[in-house]
């Protein structure tokens, strides 16, 4: 079903689970939430994650195993599409349940697997090998002496909240979601509640803005509420575009109709006529999922003229970013969707108050708004007992770089940094030692590892002067260099400043410049070199200041954060890159010199056959030489060299 | 005017601007590229002078006005790859091809893109190519892989 089409029937009883005051009372309508959560089913059925991370993966091979078991066999089976669980290092994912029986979980899969685990599982044995765990929902039985998913190490520690259904139920069906308790927080706002009454559930659920600055929803909800115009908007920034960032493509793509369920609600509380959720293009899976929901929801009737007979009427369109990390910034994403550049401008006036059109525009990320259900849902009381005292309820963190168990992880805000990575993430891979984390991306700050026992807290974090950005947690071991992810980093800024700021566009140009200098060859040296690199590296911090103070919005604002906490967290690395010329990570490529062993080496002649530019001089069966100046540092020699004759410092 | 902007732009019949982002979405989608003409057809449309066109569709990296090349390289320069190396694969690419991001090579054979996060962080570093992903990538494997793009017969 992934059409706007949907049988009459189908949308009576949905209908009927949206306006019941408490389901849970009637039988009959127990055992249909039942089948609708798929806790019963009449034949085994599988369950396959298909989100983005696992398009590298013949999940389609997967699927084709599967359907030859089942003719081989004789046992129908039904094969489910879902969202990630999260736990991305386990893709490709899949769940096998049987009538009766709990859902297992195994990851990683191959297509290969498939006949043993189906065979084992229909005789009553759950194999262990690649077993996340068992998914027990109320009335299925479990398996005796399988590990529950919920105790993996990997989710022990998290609070699910918004990632509760991820992974569990097919995204691209809002009858399993309406069976889970999906929409009705937001049928009994528009036929019981009034913006008022609910927007004091939001003030008391004290609900902060995800996207890093933590700033009190309400606020913005009152200003846009309030504001004087005919028509007003929300709109949902789903441009997640910060490369390291991954959490708000996965919830997309795991349960697309909560977020469309937090877009419904905040549009009813402001007053909004339209909503509009912006998503990036590039991003196929999150576009054709959203726009599934969105197709889903008007066909149920949540969308559109009068809904459920409410009187209220909204309706949500989806529009697809054409890729600019600048309209992340809410003025930027206006300017684009009204069909210009994506070019911020100054505030005030806000958004609130003249936003999309010149009308008011409430703008809050996926993550903020797939709070709201859960809040009008449960109470505000329930969400505060999450979390903290200044911050509550749960916060979304992507994990990547050198750690064992990548994913998107849920915690309750006060949680320790430490916690994320130790605990969820499994710590650092291969016996190295943890060099720093980068919270926030491009813009954000690197967390020393003494400071790992911080907790997660908006107002902690403001104290200590960190940011924790949108929440992409990149995880550096002792193999990294931060030199040359700083000037990574601020190229990248460079490539995607807008170009309205000269701070923004010209700083971040000659900050790279001088990490080029720092990070150039030495043999190359002309003139002055030495002389500029020093100039530019005592001036660095000065230039990235004047960016910090003098651009107008965030990107240009936040984006020497990487550097100004790097340069004070790694000066001796630093230092070292400037004066000795060295890189002890040798990452940095040109400041990595190769020489020849000339004991090991015995004349094979392969890295003179292999060297892309002709440095090595030698012939066969006699010791070979590198020449210095001719030498990019490409390490190839080092790669193809079966000898360990090459040296490298 | 080619057929497939007409039908294109029949769909929004109200030239109103902020229709441009999509239109343009629309012709790449089903042209792969934006070429010359579209420009001025959209032009005419919305009652816009081309160069605003144009001043939008450069600012936004998705859009794009060549064809672009047989094989469409995309490599990921998110964090996550670059912390394993990503930044190496890219410059091998660059060195193989002789070409910088956004160019295509002169037999029309490859064209290069860097792309923030592809979102297979779990394979780092990864590139694509037309759609299709390779993880894991070393210089190496970009070597074998350009190899065999150029002379798919050989084994």
């Amino acid at each position: 079903m992934t059409s706007a089409r949907m049988d009459d029937q189908l949308r009576s009883d949905l209908r009927e689970l949206l306006l019941h005051d408490n389901p849970a009372t009637d039988p009959a309508l127990r055992q249909r939430i039942r089948t609708l959560r798929r806790e019963r089913v009449i034949k085994t059925t599988v369950f396959i994650d298909t989100t983005t991370p696992t398009s590298i993966y013949p999940i389609g091979k997967i699927r084709e195993a599967v359907a030859g078991w089942s003719e081989a066999s004789g046992i129908a089976v039904e094969v489910i599409d879902t969202g990630s669980l999260g736990l991305i290092s386990a893709t490709p994912v899949i769940g096998i349940q049987i009538p009766g029986r709990a859902r297992v979980y195994y990851g990683p899969v191959e297509s290969a697997d498939i006949d043993g685990l189906m065979n084992a599982i229909h005789k009553q044995v759950v194999p262990e090998e690649n077993l996340l765990g068992q998914l027990v929902l109320s009335s299925q039985q479990s398996w005796e002496g399988i590990p529950f998913l919920e105790k993996h190490p990997f989710f022990v520690n998290q609070v699910r909240h918004v990632m509760k259904l991820s992974g569990i139920i097919d995204p691209c069906s809002v009858a399993e979601f309406v069976g889970w308790g999906g929409y009705r927080a937001f049928a009994k706002s528009i036929h019981f509640y009034t913006d008022k009454e609910l927007l004091g559930l939001i003030e008391k659920s004290g609900l902060r803005g995800r996207s890093g600055s933590g700033f009190p929803a309400v606020r913005k909800w009152i200003a846009t509420a309030s504001a004087v115009g005919d028509k007003r908007y929300v709109l949902c920034n789903a441009d997640e575009s910060d490369p390291g960032g991954y959490m708000h493509r996965i919830l997309i793509e795991s349960n697309p109709h909560l977020v469309l369920e937090g877009v419904m609600l905040a549009s009813y509380i402001i007053g909004a006529s339209q909503a509009i959720i912006y998503t990036r293009s590039r991003y196929r899976v999150s576009v054709a999922r959203l726009q599934c929901a969105i197709n889903q929801a008007r066909a149920v009737g949540l969308i559109g003229q009068d809904i459920l007979g409410s009187g209220y009427t909204l309706d949500i369109q989806l529009r697809r970013g054409p890729g600019a990390f600048v309209c992340g910034e809410e003025t930027a994403l206006i300017a684009s969707l009204e069909g210009k550049r994506g070019m911020p401008r100054t505030k005030p006036p806000y958004p609130a108050t003249q936003g999309l059109f010149g009308k008011p525009t409430l703008v809050h990320n996926v993550e903020t708004l797939a709070q709201v259900p859960l809040i009008i849902e449960n109470g505000p009381e329930w969400y505060r007992s999450t979390g903290t005292e200044g911050s509550s309820g749960t916060k979304l963190f992507s994990l990547s770089g050198k750690i064992r168990r990548l994913g998107v992880v849920e915690v309750a805000f006060g949680t320790p940094v430490r916690d994320i990575v130790e605990k969820a993430g499994g710590g650092i891979p291969d016996g190295r030692t943890i060099k720093t984390v980068l919270l926030g991306g491009p813009s954000g700050k690197f967390l020393p590892p003494e400071k790992l026992d911080l907790p997660i807290e908006f107002d902690r974090f403001r104290k200590e002067n960190f940011d924790m950005g949108s929440g992409s947690m990149v995880i550096l071991d002792d193999t990294c260099c931060p030199v040359s992810l700083m000037k990574n980093m601020i190229d990248f800024i460079h490539q995607e400043s807008c170009g309205k700021c000269i701070p923004c566009r010209d700083g971040s140009l000659r900050i790279r410049e001088i990490l080029e200098m720092v990070t150039s060859k030495p043999a190359e040296d002309k003139s002055h070199a030495a002389l500029d690199r020093f100039k530019g590296i005592t001036r660095v911090a000065e230039l990235a200041h004047v960016m910090q103070d003098t651009s107008l919005c965030g990107l240009g604002k936040t984006a020497p954060n990487p550097l100004i906490s790097g340069f004070e967290l790694f000066r001796t690395e630093l230092e070292e890159h400037v004066f000795e010329r060295t890189c002890r990570a040798a990452v940095c490529q040109n400041l990595r010199t190769f020489s020849v062993d000339p004991v090991a080496c015995n004349g094979c002649n392969i890295c003179y056959l292999k060297c892309p530019e002709s440095a090595i001089i030698g012939a066969a069966r006699q010791v070979h030489y590198i020449v210095d100046h001719l030498c990019t540092g490409c390490g190839k020699c080092f790669e193809v060299c079966k000898f360990n004759a090459i040296l490298v410092s | 005017m080619h057929s497939e902007f007409s039908l294109i732009l029949r769909q929004y019949p109200e030239g109103r601007r902020e229709n441009l982002i999509p239109i343009l979405q629309e012709i790449q989608d089903s042209l792969g590229h934006i070429p010359e003409e579209a420009i001025a057809a959209v032009a005419a449309h919305l009652e816009m002078p081309a160069v605003k066109i144009y001043s939008v569709a450069t600012f936004y990296n998705e859009f794009r006005f060549d064809p672009g090349g047989r094989y469409h390289i995309q490599a990921c320069q998110g964090i996550g790859c670059q912390v394993d190396g990503s930044e190496k694969v890219r410059r091998e690419l660059g060195r193989l091809l002789g070409i910088s991001p956004g160019e295509t090579t002169e037999d029309g054979l490859f064209s290069l893109e860097w792309v923030p996060c592809l979102g297979v962080c779990q394979e780092a570093p990864v590139i694509s190519v037309n759609g299709v992903f390779y993880p894991r990538m070393t210089a190496k494997k970009v070597k074998e892989l350009t190899d065999k793009l150029k002379n798919p017969k050989e084994p």
